[in-house]
């Protein structure tokens, strides 16, 4: 059984540990030793707790002895990007401004595993305060994609993807500013959700971009993404863009198929977009077929200029990075690496105007997509525009306003949205797609994602992994 | 915009207003930024009704929450 543990669902392993089966010492103990013996090469964490980890399966397999059932994540490992604060456990945001920094309490995400008896295996690398990067200019080496350590994980989520490809652990957690979660999740072949602004708590993440930011999980498979959002969601008020809605179960409605559903896929958005790959189109066409195929309904429509999106994301999310960090810009600034402080200074230069200007475009973005989402139960596009980036050409300038992904436009207006793979590309390497839904509407798009993963044939794992 | 922009005299004076001190081996690389980031500024100002207001504008229901007990 070893063998396959890391291969194990989270409600697969669930029902082992239930069972008696398996412990949760086993099982991280396994977790443990992969990483081992992989992560010298894939540079996924920058800590590894490997005393706590210990202590949380013992502390979990104490609690099954004695009959205590807190939740799906009790006794399972997990992992969090390295923005996340962890009580008494360095939070760096891979940054060197940040080398020293020990939070004095947990973020909400951590409160909620640790209340359910989860595993926390270590703090994963990321991009430098979550944007930029991949940066050789850094205190940590970047991640790297364990499809093929030449070609990036992309980021910022890098760390926590890769370390759910390289089957590390099923879930770690990522955070999603203009495409964190979802271009990530997209190169290394796992699915990524981000949810509807306001479903997890923020609080204790270090913030990108207050009005942007979401946290969410990244995973190996839709049904731990909907376990995932199970624990996870909820009102906190002590985080400004908390929702006070209501949960549902979000594993209700996976099997359910797409019989019936209207699917809306704006072409414009990617047919044509500057440098997408022919293989990304034709893996789309690839799934939209197959969801033809299982009775849903596929129909084009017709959004607002992508550009429009890019363009109101970026200004606002500059402009939020630089308030945050302008002290020190002006102090410290060749302690950032040189792609963050590139991206992020250009916040200072965008006046009063201009911020307010992209704040009335943001509004009218997210009524003009609502507007076409109640045409149809969920939206298709890209995701990564292509396979993932060697690292080859890591010091060639690229325009801030280039993004190899299309994830922006739902953090602009908030909707949900999860990559999922499509094919592999000819060199091997995954492919996706996005699915966007209405606000609130994840039981929707995660339905869709599990018939995709179904017909498509994932989850799988890249050949070096095996 | 009317006139032709020196983007780089704008550039400077907008960092010098910033107390920004721009390292020398990042100045180009961030003027190219700033020339990046115009384009896209350009896309935000279009004709609007002047009663058309913000998302963001100031709300007491914004300003309790998280003080109050959830409904």
């Amino acid at each position: 059984m070893s063998a396959a543990l890391h291969d194990l669902s989270i409600a697969d392993a669930g029902r082992a540990l239930r069972a008696g089966g398996m412990t949760s010492q086993h099982l991280t103990q396994h977790a443990l030793e992969r990483i081992a013996s992989f992560d010298t090469r894939l540079n996924a964490f920058i800590t590894l707790t490997v005393e706590r980890a210990l202590r949380d399966a013992q502390a979990a397999d104490a609690a099954f002895a004695r009959g205590e059932d807190r939740g799906p994540m009790q006794g399972i490992p997990y992992a969090l990007k390295d923005i996340y604060d962890t009580a008494g456990i360095a939070t760096t945001c891979h940054s060197k401004l940040r080398m020293d920094h020990v939070p004095q309490a947990d973020c909400a995400v951590e409160e909620k595993f640790r209340a359910q008896g989860g595993v926390l295996l270590g703090k994963l690398a990321t991009f430098e305060f979550a944007l930029g990067g991949p940066s050789f200019d850094l205190p940590f080496p970047p991640a790297r994609n364990p499809w093929n350590r030449e070609h990036s994980p992309g980021g910022s989520s890098s760390g926590s993807a890769a370390a759910v490809a390289a089957g590390y652990t099923r879930l770690a957690m990522g955070s999603c500013t203009g495409g964190s979660i979802r271009g990530p999740a997209a190169l290394c072949g796992i699915v990524g959700i981000k949810p509807t602004y306001g479903l997890i708590s923020r609080r204790g993440i270090f913030p990108l971009s207050w009005s942007l930011d979401h946290a969410g999980p990244l995973t190996a498979s839709v049904e731990d993404a909907a376990i995932a959002l199970e624990v996870l969601a909820g009102y906190d008020p002590r985080d400004q863009g908390s929702a006070n809605v209501s949960r549902p179960g979000f594993r209700a409605m996976l099997e359910a198929g797409v019989k019936g559903l209207r699917i809306g896929v704006p072409r414009h958005f990617f047919e044509n977009a500057p440098g997408v790959s022919r293989e990304v189109v034709a893996g789309i066409d690839h799934a939209l077929d197959a969801l033809r195929e299982h009775g849903a309904t596929i129909v084009d429509v017709r959004l607002p200029d992508y550009d429009d999106y890019a363009a109101c994301g970026r200004i606002i999310m500059f402009t939020e990075a630089f308030a945050i960090h302008e002290k020190d810009f002006r102090e410290r600034p060749l302690d950032f690496a040189a792609s963050t402080y590139q991206r992020m200074v250009l916040g200072a230069f965008v006046s009063g105007a201009d911020i307010i200007q992209a704040h009335r475009l943001r509004r009218e973005l997210a009524l003009a997509s609502q507007n076409v989402l109640e045409t149809c139960d969920a939206l298709i596009t890209a995701c990564a525009l292509d396979e993932a980036p060697s690292f080859g050409g890591r010091d060639n300038w690229t325009k801030p306003s280039d993004s190899p992904n299309q994830t922006m436009p739902w953090n602009v207006t908030g909707h949900p949205a999860i990559a999922v793979p499509t094919v592999l590309s000819s060199a091997g390497l995954p492919l996706s797609l996005q699915i966007v839904g209405k606000f609130f509407g994840e039981l929707v798009i995660l339905r869709i994602a599990r018939a995709l993963e179904k017909a498509l044939g994932w989850p799988r794992r890249a050949p070096d992994f095996v | 915009m009317t006139g032709k922009r020196d983007l780089e005299k704008e550039f400077d004076a907008l960092a010098a207003r910033a107390g920004l001190m721009i390292p020398p081996e990042r100045r180009q690389a961030m003027l190219d930024g700033y020339r990046d980031l115009s384009v896209m500024i350009e896309r935000l100002h279009r004709s609007r009704d002047a009663a058309q207001d913000t998302a963001h504008v100031y709300s007491p229901e914004i300003l309790l929450h998280g003080r109050r007990r959830p409904a």
